[in-house]
């Protein structure tokens, strides 16, 4: 028995004197708010849990995800979904890398620059809806159409017509986004080696050549977390479209997270609601999680795949 | 030569910022200040009742054998019970609108006062109005009695969530008769005919005018649109004669689709609005409002915007009338309109069909009901503060602070403010033929795909069969959806 508590305790001395005690905490808070949610939610989506009546919820299994699969607005939501994040994240990091390359130099005033790219990062999503909202109003009430009206352009219907308002989501969203993606990519090119560069000037190489072929190879990996920052934070795209545009006009701006809003909570008011589908939402989210899954493995795997080959 | 302040300096500096910005929102927060006290008479309907006190006396003979002397019984201890109110802030002394304080406030005072020697109070819990916290309250037993919407009436009283009133009511003399029609219909219309809530508040869509601009208010659609005409023609530009929410048009009508002699649900509650003559009610007054988009008589921004949204044209002066909630003159004109502006504004019953005989007009509103509580004594005081907060003194206070209608015929009867009112005369008159929408777990999905179909034409998405065609498929979708549960 001596033998045994004397086992024990340096056991417990190897465990307290190890990274455990640091690391343990956190990995506890991690899991409790990042893995049980997950769980819980997973759990959800195999309910027909509603919002008037969450303790009688009943086990449907999969029954929520063959509604949503065979549900035309949702596959249409996917598919905006999917169309938003194609054009708005390649749209956002480029300008976030030009950004970046202009603020990398010494320029006079340039943390002033700074400061004003990365101004709307201190505003939340949903007042950058509502102020747009309110800029990009189609009458006299709205800055940008006042202006054109004044210039003789003529007023633009940003709400009302269904392209008009998806211009409108991918605009509102590189705007409010970019600046975070440029702080990003900014301290990427700072790490790059001053040496290096100086050292192809003196070799002969131009501007252009640099960049090209010493800045953008260097900053590949962190272009890549960048991307995926993007992505994560494109496709969850919800607050913005709730003050701008409600999902429409016609469901034309209708992102998966939008549907699982308004399939959760619906338009509440005092003339009545929708169902408050918590089980069909959470499925949503399920889904959306998976996607978002994927698409982070691949990344990770092509990278494990380069430095394999590396 | 000039110190630059270095990075790590500057770093240094905004961690210290930062670290002070978090320590003081971390900090204990202010107490609310005290809301300004107002002294404000309340009128008090004062209830007499006699009590006839009758002495009988009669000569009773006894035989005593023995004279016991009798122990004095000990006083009956009060068993004290606080009824937790949950309700959302905006109707709460918790609202930053001090009339609403007050109004609420008389209310609860006036039940502590009157039940406090029974041990009785009212603790008032505001929240934000999240319907998946009001439930996880009540799941919970935190609290004893709710103000909730009176869509979620039925859902509620089946999930045996809310507790029946009718013994009560019938204790105390009140009666479900002395409500409204259509209120009466909406409280027996739970799966045991039993009254589960009072009804607190209605409101219904008005059409709001500029009496300067409009001299006479259009009464059927055909007025309106030539009025519309009229403006357009004479004016021009940005001025339009009316403005008509796309988004939340269906709570406009709603109504009127009825007036035309449509169906919702036939008597299994299996959707129809989507069949035969029904379907044909939907495309008459889809090219109405299509036809005022067409042809340029209402702002083309009108299409995807809610009654909120479409304001700004209003106080801009752009647009002399507009589809509003009946209580928009206090929460949208009177704030946003100088004095002057906003005498200018008046209130009438909206247009209706030609075809149909009448308007009918969807009526809105919230109810108070007491949780189910196996404590009977919890039960009695969370019933008796329902009764109570939905009494004709309570409800000419509270409905008054809020610009709603009360749901008592004898209040338009009693009270000098909504009989000489013209706001209130007018919602009233309107909700004369007021209509509740079913309260079946199908209208949501089926309000929704109405909403959408006509969104879809208006943008000319899909034409007007194909968008019918595609709410159709999706109410029948849902429809089979919650049959299976």
């Amino acid at each position: 028995m001596t033998a045994a508590l004397s086992r024990s305790t340096r056991r417990l001395e190897r465990f307290a004197g190890g990274p455990w005690p640091f690391i343990l905490p956190g990995v506890l808070l991690y899991l409790a708010l990042s893995i049980y949610p997950i769980l819980y939610q997973s759990y959800l989506a195999m309910t027909d849990m509603q919002v008037t009546s969450l303790s009688s919820a009943q086990w449907v299994g999969l029954e929520n995800f063959a509604f949503l699969f065979s549900d035309s607005r949702f596959l249409d939501a996917i598919q905006f979904t999917l169309l938003f994040v194609l054009i708005t994240v390649p749209v956002q990091y480029t300008i976030a890398f030009a950004l970046a390359l202009l603020v990398d130099q010494k320029l006079r005033g340039r943390i002033v620059f700074r400061l004003t790219y990365i101004l709307p990062l201190a505003i939340s999503s949903l007042i950058i809806g509502l102020m747009w909202r309110l800029l990009m109003h189609e009458s006299a009430a709205g800055f940008i159409n006042a202006l054109l009206e004044q210039l003789g352009i003529g007023t633009i219907p940003f709400f009302s017509n269904p392209n008009w308002a998806r211009f409108a989501i991918f605009f509102v969203n590189i705007w409010s986004s970019v600046g975070s993606t440029m702080v990003f990519l900014l301290g990427g090119l700072q790490t790059i080696d001053v040496e290096q560069l100086e050292a192809a000037t003196v070799d002969g190489a131009n501007a252009w050549q640099r960049f090209f072929l010493i800045k953008l190879p260097l900053m590949r990996q962190i272009s890549g977390l960048a991307l995926i920052f993007m992505f994560v934070g494109t496709f969850g795209i919800f607050e913005k479209i709730l003050a701008l545009t409600f999902g429409g006009p016609a469901n034309a701006t209708f992102t998966i997270g939008f549907y699982m809003f308004a399939t959760a909570f619906g338009a509440r008011g005092a003339w009545g609601t929708t169902a408050g589908l918590l089980g069909r939402a959470a499925a949503m989210g399920v889904v959306m999680f998976g996607v978002i899954l994927i698409f982070v493995l691949l990344y990770l795997w092509l990278v494990m795949f380069e430095r394999e080959e590396a | 030569m000039t110190r630059k302040l270095s990075r790590r300096a500057f770093l240094r500096g905004a961690a210290l910022v930062g670290a002070g910005a978090m320590a003081s929102a971390c900090a204990a927060p202010q107490a609310p200040a005290a809301p300004q006290v107002v002294t404000q008479i309340v009128k008090e309907t004062a209830v007499v009742k006699e009590t006839a006190v009758v002495k009988e006396t009669s000569v009773v003979e006894k035989v005593i054998e023995k004279v016991v002397t009798a122990t004095p019984a000990p006083a009956k201890a009060v068993k004290k019970v606080v009824v937790r109110y949950m309700c959302p802030t905006w109707c709460s002394t918790a609202d930053t609108r001090v009339e609403r304080q007050v109004a609420f406030r008389s209310v609860i005072d006036s039940f502590n006062s009157l039940y406090g020697p029974k041990g009785w109070s009212v603790q008032e819990i505001p929240f934000d109005g999240d319907a998946v916290q009001l439930t996880q309250q009540i799941e919970q037993k935190k609290v004893d009695a709710i103000w909730f919407n009176f869509s979620e009436y039925v859902t509620r009283s089946r999930a045996k969530q809310l507790l029946a009133l009718d013994p009560v009511m019938a204790t105390v003399g009140e009666d479900v008769k002395k409500f409204f029609p259509f209120v009466q219909e909406t409280l027996l219309s739970s799966d045991d005919k039993k009254v589960y809530a009072l009804w607190h508040n209605t409101d219904t869509p008005l059409y709001y005018y500029n009496k300067e601009k409009i001299p006479t208010p259009p009464a059927k659609w055909n007025d309106l649109v030539q009025m519309c005409k009229d403006i357009r023609t004479k004016e021009g530009g940005k001025k339009y004669g009316f403005v008509h929410p796309f988004n939340g048009w269906i709570q406009m009508n709603s109504g009127l689709y009825l007036a035309l002699g449509g169906e919702y649900l036939d008597k299994t509650g299996k959707p129809v609005a989507f069949e035969g003559k029904n379907l044909e009610i939907w495309k008459e007054m889809f090219a109405h409002y299509l036809g005022l988009l067409k042809n340029d008589l209402v702002p083309a921004g009108s299409v995807n915007q809610d009654q909120q949204q479409m304001m700004p044209d209003v106080y801009a002066g752009n647009v002399y009338s507009f589809a509003g909630n009946s209580n928009y003159h206090v929460r949208q004109l009177k704030p946003n309109l100088k004095d002057a502006e906003y005498k200018q504004w008046t209130a009438a019953p909206l247009p209706y069909p030609d075809k149909a005989g009448k308007g009918i007009y969807q009526a809105g509103g919230w109810m108070i009901g007491a949780v189910a509580n196996p404590d009977p004594d919890v039960a009695l005081a969370a019933a008796t503060w329902v009764i109570h907060a939905t009494n004709e003194t309570s409800q000419s206070v509270t409905n008054k602070a809020g610009a709603w209608i009360p749901t008592r015929s004898a209040i338009l009867e009693n009270d000098q403010f909504y009989k000489t009112d013209p706001f209130m005369q007018t919602t009233l008159k309107a909700l004369q033929n007021g209509h509740v929408v079913p309260l079946d777990p199908i209208w949501g999905p089926m309000s929704t795909a109405i909403q959408t179909a006509l969104s879809n034409a208006a943008t000319g998405k899909k034409s007007v069969e194909d968008a019918l065609k595609e709410a159709s498929d999706t109410t029948m979708k849902e429809y089979e959806a919650l049959k299976k549960k």
